[in-house]
């Protein structure tokens, strides 16, 4: 029977598997640029498949730190603990890491035009988490006044 | 200015324990430490009143205004 545990460990799971993709993908990077991988399957000229390596592994940085915060969180809703300011502390972190993955793919845009697509994206994703955190911040806050009411 | 809440008081003159103050309440003893220690941010007029029966005293001997400014 699906149940609430069941879909938060669906998310714990797909978070580590996009983890690991990562994480495979950086490692894989450097070889898949030199085999010609990216030549007929990527929106960006052959000369431009060399600067792929420094946007993903400089685009990876937000993307690790917002995966662990993502998973953190996860961990503590399985635990029970939703509206504390621990959970608003990562979603503040998760956005904040989705305005800097913005960025970087603002500045990569030059490369592919792709890039300026997924920055939009990016900081589209950003604004709502944003909003988001603040819906935690004050539903945490909701949270303990109804805790300190006897 | 706070509101401070004699608990402590009340149930010493009462000669009753935390445990059976908490039982006869209705609330948990974990409650009832964050009333006594004045950590509550508000109290629901049933907790009064069953704590003014179990107590057998008006709101006024449990819950005393403290001006700080004074």
């Amino acid at each position: 029977m699906w149940n609430q545990d069941k879909s938060v460990l669906l998310s714990v799971v797909c978070t580590r598997v996009v983890m690991v993709l990562a994480l495979a993908l950086a490692v894989a990077l450097p070889f898949l640029c030199s085999s010609g991988f990216f030549e007929h399957r990527a929106l960006i000229s052959p000369e431009s498949i060399p600067l792929l390596m420094p946007v993903y592994y400089s685009f990876c940085v937000p993307a690790f730190i917002a995966l662990i915060a993502l998973d953190k969180l996860l961990g503590a809703v399985r635990r029970g603990a939703v509206f504390t300011p621990g959970n608003v502390r990562f979603l503040r972190i998760i956005s904040w890491c989705c305005f800097a993955a913005a960025l970087i793919l603002l500045a990569s845009s030059f490369v592919s035009v792709v890039f300026f697509v997924l920055a939009v994206l990016a900081a589209f994703f950003g604004v709502i988490l944003r909003a988001v955190k603040n819906l935690f911040a004050a539903a945490t806050q909701l949270k303990e006044e109804n805790d300190f009411t006897i | 200015m706070s509101i401070q809440i004699n608990i402590d008081v009340m149930m010493a003159r009462r000669k009753m324990s935390a445990g059976e103050l908490a039982e006869r309440v209705g609330i948990t003893p974990a409650n009832l430490s964050i009333l006594k220690n004045n950590r509550a941010r508000a109290v629901r007029f049933s907790t009064l009143e069953a704590l003014c029966q179990a107590l057998a005293c008006q709101p006024g001997d449990l819950l005393e205004f403290i001006d700080d400014d004074d």
